[in-house]
């Protein structure tokens, strides 16, 4: 206890606040930018904390990472484009939203969201590390790719109208993502001549691709811009006492969402990604009205803002504790850590406790700078976003994806690709195949690959591999889980109809 | 012009096809590798005979590409694949002012009459904007944007 008020008291100095709310400004616009992920915001930055002390260079990447988890919000809400894989869901609700002029209680709401899934994921991480530690050591190649048949079963929420479109574009978005050298095998596939696509469909770039063409495509036919121009009223005055209030008052949603990102986060390789997502869905299953996701509601966007969130210090968890990155940030967190001889373990939290609660502490203080900073920046680029004539939105927006996708791996294929999906995406929303699960099929792809080949390499002495799937007690909760969240659509209909059978009665007596 | 189709049966024969050809090139790919899009494609192939099926029993019909201008949808298309190839041949500048100037010009056409010195005055603006964009990523972060025959 001790140790946490030093570190907490040696986090007031003036450049401490300095990088916290310098980091998260310069996460936020990050994540804002389709194409910048966390991770490469972090890696830009790396090179600057080379020349400073441990905690200042820690307190600076934790406040990058957390701005930019959060900055993503700001794209799907306001471009219907996902800034970073963690903000998915977050343009499910945020977009439509922004369409019907409610943009400023979106980005009230998402900032709100953000900074309460930040702090219980600190929160979490100061109490829970150890137990937490040791559930994600459990997690073996069946658990894995059970985890990934979950998701793909979220599919069924994801899909509008059809469950078994959104199956088949799940399906895509898998096969998709096996396109390049195989994770086990190492053979090359479905490359179809084309030796460019040895390195695989990367997810960010058919992300990109699968939400931004369709919807520039979409502007340059109806011949305007997306959002609704609506004037700063005085409606707009007091929306974040507003938004907090109505935040706040759905307790049961933001637990949830909270529990979701830090299991998600515990399990290397998840995510935001995979956790956003996750939160969304079992909103929309728990709510009492399901028919309005998808429609602009608070709901689903608070779910997915608050899960996301919660990974930030979530995945630290696996790191601080095993030395294990959860997420691709914090690859280069280790990288710090490492760099100024610091190793992950108990050490870490005992020897060089000081420092290590003062970086988790300073994650909790850059949740809360996302406040005042989210909601200066968010204006702003909604005032930007606004102003902008559609006939220099549709090709501005064009530039930046086309940057952005450059950028991750510096290359022109990959600009090719994003484009191509982004075309064959309209094509195929016009036929009912939405955009949604052909990208988390692709992030889930690569996930249940890896976990069904290794269980059935495991199962190779047995005369049935496939029942290694099967096993472990863990799997079999998993799939259970699976089951209920695929049978879902058809139990909540024979609710309903058993409900409506049984009131019509009441009604009759 | 507008057609009203079965987007199920569209859909389905879509899935198809698209597991066909995947179907096919996967021969001669050794076990471990083809392991898991083996499992993939004949899941692949019964959702979409299912949607086929659920096509003839309770179809969902729509008028495809029915709304906005289907012109505009082309040209913006074009214009983006256009962009793309001529990155790589004159470079990422020139080609980017070009590419948005003739984007924006185009579509501005559909709400309004644009007159030369506007467009020369547009032409600024993005070469402005392209300029800082390129600045930023080339300087600031290391990212070396492709050059061409030009920059």
């Amino acid at each position: 206890m001790e140790l946490l008020q030093k570190a907490f008291f040696q986090l007031f100095h003036p450049i401490v606040v300095l990088l916290i709310f310098g980091g998260v400004t310069a996460g936020l616009f990050a994540g804002a930018m389709p194409g910048l992920t966390a991770a490469m915001a972090l890696a830009v930055l790396l090179p600057f904390t080379f020349t400073m002390t441990p905690l200042h260079g820690l307190v600076a990447l934790g406040a990058v990472y957390m701005g930019a988890i959060y900055g993503g919000a700001f794209a799907a809400i306001l471009i219907n484009t996902p800034g970073t894989p963690s903000s998915i869901a977050t343009a499910f609700e945020g977009y439509p939203m922004a369409r019907s002029g409610r943009a400023i209680e979106a980005i009230s709401a998402a900032t709100i969201a953000s900074a309460i899934g930040g702090l219980v994921g600190v929160g979490f991480l100061l109490v829970l590390s150890p137990p937490l530690a040791q559930l994600s050591l459990r997690f073996g190649p069946a658990e894995y790719f059970w985890v990934a048949m979950l998701g793909l079963t979220l599919i069924a929420s994801l899909a509008e109208g059809s469950l078994l479109k959104g199956l088949l574009g799940g399906s895509m978005g898998m096969l998709l993502g096996t396109i390049g050298v195989s994770p086990i095998g190492g053979e090359t596939r479905f490359t179809f001549g084309f030796p460019v696509l040895q390195g695989g469909v990367e997810m960010i770039v058919a992300l990109i691709g699968l939400f931004v063409i369709p919807e520039l495509f979409s502007m340059a036919a109806h011949g305007k811009a997306a959002l609704a121009e609506v004037t700063m009223s005085s409606r707009e005055r007091g929306t974040f006492v507003r938004m907090l209030k109505t935040v706040l008052s759905m307790p049961g949603n933001l637990i949830r969402s909270c529990l979701i990102g830090e299991i998600v986060a515990i399990i290397p390789g998840a995510g935001g990604s995979i956790a956003n997502l996750v939160a969304y869905n079992e909103a929309k299953r728990a709510s009492r009205h399901p028919e309005r996701f998808g429609k602009g509601t608070l709901e689903g966007l608070v779910a997915s803002e608050s899960s996301n969130n919660v990974t930030v210090a979530g995945s630290m968890v696996p790191l601080l504790t095993l030395g294990v990155p959860g997420a691709p940030p914090d690859a280069v967190i280790l990288g710090v850590l490492l760099l100024h001889g610091l190793r992950p373990g108990l050490e870490l939290f005992t020897t060089s406790g000081l420092l290590t609660y003062g970086f988790i502490i300073s994650m909790g203080l850059a949740a809360l700078a996302m406040m005042p900073v989210g909601m200066l920046g968010g204006r702003l680029i909604y005032k930007v976003i606004l102003k902008t004539p559609y006939y220099f939105l549709v090709p501005t927006i064009a530039l930046v994806t086309i940057l952005g996708t450059f950028a991750l791996r510096n290359s022109i294929t990959d600009v090719g690709i994003m484009l191509v999906l982004g075309t064959v995406g309209y094509l195929l929303k016009e036929v009912g195949i939405a955009s949604a699960p052909i990208v988390l099929g692709l992030i889930l792809g690569v996930i249940g690959e890896v976990g069904f080949v290794q269980s059935m390499l495991r199962g190779a002495a047995s005369p049935y591999p496939i029942v290694k799937l099967f096993e472990n007690p863990l799997s079999k909760v998993l799939i259970a889980l699976t089951l209920v969240s695929a049978g879902w659509p058809y139990i909540s209909i024979w609710v309903k109809r058993w409900r409506a059978r049984g009131s019509a009665q009441g009604g009759d007596v | 012009m507008t057609r009203n189709v079965n987007t199920d049966v569209v859909g389905g024969l879509i899935g198809l096809a698209v597991t066909a050809i995947f179907w096919f090139s996967l021969k001669g790919i050794g076990r471990l590798s083809s392991m898991f899009p083996n499992a993939l494609l004949l899941i692949m192939a019964a959702i979409s005979a299912a949607i086929i099926i659920k096509g003839f029993i309770q179809p969902e019909r729509r008028d495809l590409f029915a709304e906005g201008d289907r012109p505009r949808v082309v040209v913006t298309a074009c214009t983006l694949f256009s962009w793309l190839f001529a990155i790589s041949w004159i470079g990422f500048y020139v080609a980017s002012v070009a590419a948005f100037s003739f984007l924006a010009y185009y579509l501005a056409r559909a709400r309004r009459r644009v007159g030369i010195l506007t467009f020369v005055g547009w032409v600024l603006i993005i070469a402005g904007e392209v300029g800082i964009l390129y600045l930023i990523f080339t300087r600031f972060l290391y990212v070396p944007l492709p050059q061409g025959i030009l920059f």
